[in-house]
């Protein structure tokens, strides 16, 4: 059974690959969404949009926008959905 | 610093740009066009022939406005609080809510000033926060 850190990745990751236009293979934790993959704030305005939609949660631009990496973002949500 | 032009200072600009087809990546999310675009933003983007490129110049005018202020994105609570709608004779018109209304209001902002425009691939806003020369300047 997937842990939730890996279901909150998948949904990320599923998230930034449709709006990135990148494949989910392409992507890595290290991978960094403005540096690598040129995000501006309407994409994480959309990756943040699906992300509240589907995990139920309720995401921070702020705090989102802060962190750089795939991994990074996904600590914060996995905090965020123990707390 | 500010500069007086016959009794209005302006007390900020700002500026955006926007590329239309990364707005039409996003529009195909609900959620996305929901917690990004008020209610009349959404009445009038769906009435356009392309709504990819009213939303793109609307949302180019959000960042403009809040720019004006000297806030980045991520210091913005909702991006519904700011309202951008056509006032009549194609000339749009800002509305602000929430902590943006109450910060324009400590900061004695008379007026948001706002102009958009677009070619086939980019939008583009920019924006103007102006006061009453001897108030807040």
């Amino acid at each position: 059974m997937a842990s939730v850190r890996d279901q909150i990745g998948e949904v990320l990751y599923n998230a930034v690959s449709v709006a990135m236009n990148k494949p989910v293979a392409d992507l890595a934790d290290s991978t960094q969404l403005v540096a690598d993959l040129g995000a501006k704030s309407a994409n994480l305005v959309r990756i943040i949009s699906v992300i509240e939609d589907e995990l139920e949660l309720d995401v921070s631009y702020q705090e989102f926008s802060r962190r750089k990496t795939l991994g990074d973002i996904i600590d914060y949500l996995v905090e965020l959905d123990e707390s | 610093m500010s500069h007086r032009l016959q009794g209005t200072v302006v007390l900020g600009i700002g500026t955006d740009v926007l590329s239309v087809q990364r707005m039409r990546s996003c529009i195909d999310s609900p959620a996305f066009v929901n917690n990004t675009f008020t209610e009349a933003e959404v009445e009038m983007g769906v009435s356009r022939g392309d709504p990819a490129a009213y939303y793109a110049k609307v949302f180019a005018g959000k960042e403009a406005v809040f720019k004006c202020f000297g806030m980045e994105a991520d210091a913005l609570r909702s991006w519904t609080e700011i309202e951008i709608v056509d006032g009549g004779q194609g000339q749009p018109v800002v509305r602000l809510r929430g902590q943006l209304e109450a910060l324009a209001e400590a900061r004695e902002v008379r007026e948001v000033l706002i102009s958009l425009s677009y070619d086939t691939d980019y939008a583009v806003g920019f924006a103007m926060l102006t006061g009453e020369a001897g108030h807040g300047d």
